[in-house]
């Protein structure tokens, strides 16, 4: 398999939106229109992460819209609580549905999910290094119990791994390789890295560690010097790089 | 000539429109079920009024994602019906089997449609041209160890399997790869040009397709090129990867097979 550079829209309220840490929200555009850039740049896959407070993408029938517009895969995570919005997922055009490992109705849904629709229909996302926001609320979980709640859910039959490495998202500073490289070649499923990637020797150091693939937000959503909403994706000089 | 125009001309100009409402409606909506019934019933009648009319059937029961190849067929030229029932698959002349997800799911959708037996025999008795894609594909096979209960179609010999280490290094395979073709397969140069690299397919699978005839593999992919990816026996063909998830090299393939698959003699 080709090593996959997977763009994703982060969306809030209808609205992509460029975190760094997940804070400090900067507007992109339409989540339509980027994804239909991303899919006539011939992205390897296309995931939208949805932190809604209100209605989601998904509940708006707009994943719908979106799916009808790209020819590249198609993966969604955000307000999947119950089966009911899984199924609703996967009808709108989702080819994948991205659980967040700790959501309570995961223990539930990811078997079923398998069950009805597949192992490769199923990613599974860990949020490391996340930072608390208050001392009283709940941590998320640290990397060995991430690793444990990763196995896990392999044997359930989760397709795919998808480490988030909070803390460098956004920060165009690269991958905490020397922490999170082992993760690579841990799990007998693909995962995916995601967190800090921003140049091709990132991307490559990621196959070296066995990840499948990287997810990319920061390098393909925003102009480099000025910091503006650009959508742009690989260039051939860079494809050649990565599939000599 | 816009496609409306094109469309009034071959006397399917009623579908037309019908179609773009469709596109702006959820799947959800009850509306867009009848106004799906509504334009199989039309594109009978047009079909029927003009016999030469390519009628593709695209089929749909309920856990195949057949909206994105839906539009990509559009894309193409080509105006696709929605069929839900085995009734309406009689008057098409080409027929599109698209599938996600677990096989046993599929094949009791299948039957409870009656689309089953009709998809059947219409392949290997009107040698009607089956495409089959993905889990699509894998039931053309006579089973699956993804599923004791769930039985294929049975039309070409063989079984599907599931994925081991020393064919893939994950399971599922998700992602991108470039596909070996056959040399002695006879496709057309078309189709022969559009499986070539540069150009890459999108597979996402934990099983795989085993004929018992392994002349029947048309084309392979993964690291030792031992993975089917394309099976075919004279009008059936059966794809693992996904077309309409693999950007413009699934267009120009899917564009090349309804053309002509095969090599003319």
């Amino acid at each position: 398999m080709l090593p996959r550079v997977i763009p994703v829209i982060l969306v809030e309220d209808g609205r992509a939106i460029h975190t760094v840490s997940f804070r400090y929200n900067l507007y992109l555009g339409d989540p339509i229109n980027i994804a239909r850039i991303f899919s006539d740049l011939a992205a390897d896959e296309i995931v939208v992460l949805d932190r809604s407070r209100k209605e989601t993408f998904l509940e708006a029938g707009n994943i719908e819209h979106l799916s009808r517009q790209i020819n590249v895969p198609l993966s969604y995570g955000g307000g999947l609580h119950s089966r009911k919005s899984v199924t609703a997922a996967f009808s709108a055009g989702a080819d994948r549905v991205v659980f967040r490992a700790t959501c309570h109705e995961c223990a539930d849904l990811v078997p079923w999910t398998v069950a009805q629709f597949g192992s490769q229909s199923v990613t599974v996302c860990f949020n490391l290094n996340e930072p608390t926001k208050h001392r009283f609320l709940r941590k998320s979980p640290g990397l060995n119990d991430s690793i444990e709640l990763a196995h896990n859910f392999v044997s359930q039959g989760a397709g795919e791994l998808l480490f988030q490495d909070v803390k460098r998202s956004g920060k165009q500073e690269g991958p905490d390789f020397d922490s999170l490289g082992f993760l690579g070649s841990l799990f007998s499923t693909s995962v995916i890295l995601s967190g800090g990637v921003y140049s091709i020797t990132d991307i490559r150091k990621a196959v070296q560690f066995g990840f499948s693939g990287v997810a990319v937000s920061s390098k393909f959503s925003r102009e480099a010097s000025s910091g503006s909403p650009l959508v742009s994706y690989l260039s051939e000089e860079e494809r050649k790089q990565l599939h000599p | 000539m816009s496609t409306y125009d094109r469309g009034r001309e071959k006397g399917t100009y009623a579908i037309l429109p019908i179609v773009e409402i469709l596109g702006q409606l959820p799947s959800s909506n009850p509306v867009r079920a009848k106004i799906d019934r509504k334009i199989v019933s039309l594109s009978e009648d047009a079909a029927l009024s003009n016999p030469s009319n390519d009628r593709l059937a695209l089929v749909d029961v309920g856990v195949g994602n057949w909206s994105s190849l839906l539009s990509l067929l559009r894309r193409l030229g080509t105006q696709p019906v929605i069929v839900r029932h085995w009734k309406d698959l009689v008057a098409c002349n080409r027929v599109i089997l698209p599938g996600v997800g677990n096989f046993g799911s599929f094949s009791s959708a299948l039957k409870t449609s009656g689309i089953w037996e009709e998809v059947r025999s219409s392949a290997l008795h009107n040698a009607i041209p089956l495409l089959g894609i993905c889990v699509g594909a894998q039931m053309l096979f006579d089973s699956s160890e993804e599923s004791d209960a769930g039985e294929g179609l049975g039309i070409i010999p063989g079984v599907v399997k599931r994925l081991s280490p020393d064919l893939t290094k994950t399971i599922p395979r998700i992602g991108w790869d470039y596909l070996e073709v056959s040399r002695s397969a006879g496709l057309s140069e078309g189709v022969v040009e559009s499986l070539t690299a540069p150009n890459r397919f999108y597979f996402s699978h934990s099983y795989f397709m085993s004929p018992t005839d392994r002349s029947v593999v048309k084309s392979t992919s993964g690291s030792s090129s031992n993975i089917p990816a394309i099976v075919s026996s004279s009008n059936i063909v059966g794809v693992q990867f996904h077309p309409e998830r693999s950007s413009k090299y699934g267009a120009s393939f899917l564009k090349a097979y309804l053309d002509g698959f095969f090599d003319a003699p």
